[in-house]
């Protein structure tokens, strides 16, 4: 009985030990795993970073491309040009205004500092002269050539003097022909004056971060006159209208290194 | 029975995140990533540095503003507040010195990265990177404005070396990976601590270069249309784009 009973608890206590070494061997083994995962990730990153190097520049803004739009007098509304019905004799004025002024669906445009030119085509079926001479805007009727208003219930009228001489032009129709492929054949294909200059030889200039406001405006008068009198033989005219486009662009200058940088190749 | 399940179920686990550590290792090395914010103060030794100035610590070692390398924006006139726009151009210089004696040169891979508004207001400005595009969450207009970027802003180099200075080898290539390939580049079998200055070039051209194959023998028609076509696509980059910057990987040649 005592025997059985010694048996007994030696086989309890070999089961015991079992257990014991079995869970401390399992412990090991796990360690041992865990130990050779983080070798092998510390080591795949530390073999990785040896290789090689890297800088960076700090990110820099790009440049917005520069805004220019053609208006109403009134600056709200875009240029509507459209002259009308013109008789011998008779002149009519178109005002214009030339801005960098951005639009509600490119507020974060506009607003730099830039040059600009201006294109005026029209088609020659008719006897007319063409003229923009700029304008500066005064407070009252008193001394101006020029008054405008909107044409609804006579709102916002404002006052213009014309600036002397009228704008100089470069006609360039022959450059703009070639451009388009049009021959001395090609109807209506229209005379393309050029303007860069203002009335007193300065570049045609728009100021926009330079100005408190964040964009500048330049103010024309375009005169479109049919100087032959009441005589005219109307006769000779196969066509009784005339198209008018005109044009503007910004002149984006190509940047120009610092003195102090030497030639990149 | 049970614990045999258990054992089995733990070693069963523990190769399996042997198997991914292993691969994760292996693709690290084939598609070199980015790796960024990563503290390298813990390891030994490296086989090169990489200065930003003469004689000057480790770009790695280097934190906030000092970190960024200058490209020359500054330099230039008619350009808002060292931004960049169609003309700009500038150059790179950094200072690579072998650590170990078995390199023997050094390869720069350099990278336009982009930066566009976040889809929402409010969200996070967008980069985009060559190394996104084959990963992406962009949109394909996203995925297009990049390759336009990588056309009109190119890097490139002059030829030759010089003593103690070197420049990249000519290369003007923005439709595959550029890599600029200065193998062979320090004289003596033992470089450790030779110093040689690097000078990377990057230009966006004004107006459409005519470089490409076949540019030669356009007709005026076609030259004018190339030319429109690159103003406009000017003009997309400056509406939609944001902001640019470079990353430059300086890898040891053996």
């Amino acid at each position: 009985m005592e025997q059985k009973q010694r048996e007994d608890r030696e086989q309890r206590l070999n089961r015991i030990k079992k257990r014991y070494v079995s869970r401390k061997t399992m412990r090991l083994q796990l360690l041992a795993a865990t130990i050779g995962l983080v070798v092998l990730v510390v080591a795949s990153f530390a073999w990785y970073t040896w290789k090689s190097r890297q800088v960076e520049s700090k990110t820099a803004e790009v440049m917005r491309p520069y805004y220019l739009t053609l208006l109403n007098p009134g600056e709200q509304n875009e240029l509507e040009l459209a002259v009308g019905n013109l008789f011998p004799g008779e002149k009519k004025q178109v005002v214009f205004c030339v801005t960098n002024k951005p639009n509600e669906e490119n507020i974060d445009m506009g607003g730099s500092d830039f040059d600009y030119e201006m294109e005026l085509i029209h088609t020659e079926n008719l006897n007319l002269t063409y003229e923009i001479s700029q304008l500066q805007k005064v407070d009252t009727e008193e001394g101006a050539d020029i008054i405008t208003k909107d044409t609804d219930k006579d709102k916002n009228v404002q006052y213009w003097k014309k600036q002397s001489p009228v704008l100089n032009n470069t006609d360039v129709s022959n450059d703009r022909w070639t451009e388009t492929g049009v021959t001395e054949n090609t109807i209506n294909r229209g005379k393309y004056l050029h303007y860069e200059k203002t009335y007193d030889g300065q570049e045609l200039h728009l100021d926009g971060t330079s100005v408190s406001s964040g964009f500048d405006s330049n103010y024309f008068v375009m005169e479109i006159e049919w100087k032959t009198g009441s005589t005219e033989d109307f006769q000779k005219y196969e066509k009784e209208t005339d198209m008018l486009y005109l044009l503007v662009k910004a002149m984006q200058p190509r940047p120009q290194p610092q003195p102090k940088v030497k030639d990149q190749p | 029975m049970k614990k045999e399940v258990v054992i089995s179920f733990i070693m069963c686990t523990i190769t399996i995140v042997l198997l991914i550590g292993f691969t994760l290792a292996w693709y690290t090395n084939a598609s070199e990533p980015t790796v960024t914010g990563l503290d390298l103060t813990a390891v030994q030794e490296t086989e090169i540095k990489v200065a930003k100035e003469a004689n000057g610590p480790d770009v790695q070692t280097l934190s906030g503003e000092d970190r960024y390398i200058t490209i020359g924006l500054e330099d230039l006139l008619n350009v808002e507040n060292g931004k960049f726009a169609p003309g700009a151009f500038g150059s790179v210089t950094c200072y690579v010195t072998p650590l170990q004696s078995t390199v023997k040169g050094c390869t720069i891979h350099p990278e336009l990265i982009v930066t566009v508004k976040g889809k929402n207001v409010g969200d996070e400005d967008i980069s985009i990177s060559a190394n996104g595009l084959t990963n992406p969450p962009f949109t394909q207009e996203q995925i297009d404005l990049f390759k336009i970027a990588n056309e009109h802003i190119q890097f490139y180099g002059k030829g030759g070396l010089t003593t103690g200075e070197m420049d990249a080898a000519s290369i003007i290539n923005s439709t595959v990976p550029l890599v600029v390939d200065l193998q062979d580049a320090w004289d003596t079998t033992d470089n450790v601590g030779i110093e040689k200055k690097v000078t990377l070039y990057w230009k966006w051209d004004y107006e459409y270069p005519f470089r490409k194959p076949g540019d030669s023998g356009l007709s005026p028609e076609d030259r004018k249309e190339k030319i429109k076509e690159y103003d406009n696509e000017d003009t997309k980059l400056g509406t939609i784009l944001k902001g640019i910057y470079f990353r430059f990987t300086v890898a040891p040649v053996k």
